[in-house]
């Protein structure tokens, strides 16, 4: 087992109103499965998500990855953990719109462990850009590029790490069906080659290609 | 003299005030890409550092290119006298760095990342 959530509850609180929007959420995911959360918008797929990704604090409940407890760990042990556990795929797809391609991929590398040179940045951002079939783009600026080559740009940001799970938010949301598929047929070639996807979708033929559905209705998850 | 002193007390006033909005504005312009290295392994600590430097540096070159204009510098050196002015312009360079840095790092650590990747927000 790859995650272990445990109890997992969330409250937004603004002004005076509270929002309990999960309430004791329980699940485990194994490594190399590909699991779909679905659900009402507002329902707490993004905050859950999130939360696993250690992007946000749950109010209450654990978080364990690969057995270890991760909920109690500082900024700097979430900063390192989400740099080399996760890569990170949004529906927006929060790339910097000024930067390059190679820009963008190689934030990643920037903040690993392993420091790296330029030439090898340089590299390595090709070599999965050539996964993502976008290795004559690696000098282009983002805001040049179109929806779905967005994106893919997007799943090298996230795969440049070699991370052991991928967290895609509404990944096809704002893509036409040939670059929804073109995304999805990335995604299931990393779990072929061992990587766990969690994927957070409104789509219920992509939830169908998934092993697990988690559904979430009213703060809670129902597993099928 | 009066007159004169309150004239450029009024101009470095307006100089800070421009100064701190246009970080302010740079801030909120880039608050994309300061999530993006949050979210792929930066702490709040690495991007502070990082609006530190920007400061120092935006500051620090034009005093450092006045400094070395020809004219001024042989100016300086035939009129030790004024060396108070120079002290003058560093403690005031210091304080500006410091003042525009306190106020940009307080103005992002106000910009959550929780509300950021919220999607009902």
């Amino acid at each position: 087992m790859i995650i272990k959530v445990q109890n997992i509850k969330k409250e937004y609180i603004s002004g005076r109103s509270k929002n309990l929007v999960l309430k004791g959420v329980s699940f485990e995911v194994n490594r190399g499965e590909k699991v779909a959360i679905v659900g009402p918008s507002g329902s707490g797929k993004t905050t859950l998500l999130n939360i696993i990704g250690l992007l946000i604090q749950p109010t209450e409940g654990e978080v364990y990855l690969e057995g270890k407890n991760v909920s109690s760990l500082s900024v700097k042990e979430r900063a390192r953990m989400r740099n080399k556990f996760f890569g990170y795929i949004f529906q927006e797809f929060l790339l910097v719109e000024e930067d390059t391609v190679f820009q963008n991929i190689e934030i990643p590398l920037l903040y690993s462990p392993h420091r790296t040179t330029k030439r090898k940045r340089k590299e390595m951002v090709r070599e999965v850009l050539e996964k993502v079939g976008l290795e004559v783009k690696i000098k282009e600026k983002v805001k040049n590029l179109s929806g779905g080559e967005r994106q893919r740009v997007a799943i090298a940001r996230a795969i440049i790490n070699d991370p052991e799970v991928i967290l895609a938010d509404e990944p096809t949301g704002l893509l036409d069906v040939e670059n929804a598929e073109k995304v999805m047929n990335i995604l299931e070639d990393l779990v072929a080659k061992g990587k766990t996807l969690l994927i957070v979708t409104h789509n219920e033929l992509i939830a169908k290609r998934c092993d697990r559905i988690f559904k979430i209705s009213d703060g809670h998850i129902t597993i099928t | 003299m009066g007159n004169a002193f309150c004239m450029f007390c009024c101009k470095c006033i307006i100089m800070i005030c421009g100064f701190i909005s246009s970080i302010y504005m740079l801030i909120d312009h880039n608050f994309v890409e300061y999530a993006v290295h949050q979210i792929y392994g930066a702490t709040p600590q690495m991007l502070y550092l990082r609006i530190i430097l920007f400061v120092i540096f935006i500051v620090l070159l034009p005093a450092a290119i006045f400094y070395n204009v020809p004219d001024i510098k042989d100016f300086m050196k035939v009129s030790p006298e004024l060396k108070w002015v120079w002290w003058f312009m560093a403690i005031f360079l210091l304080i500006m760095v410091v003042l525009v840095s306190v106020l940009a790092i307080l103005r992002l650590s106000k910009k959550d990342l929780t509300e950021f990747l919220r999607r009902d927000r």
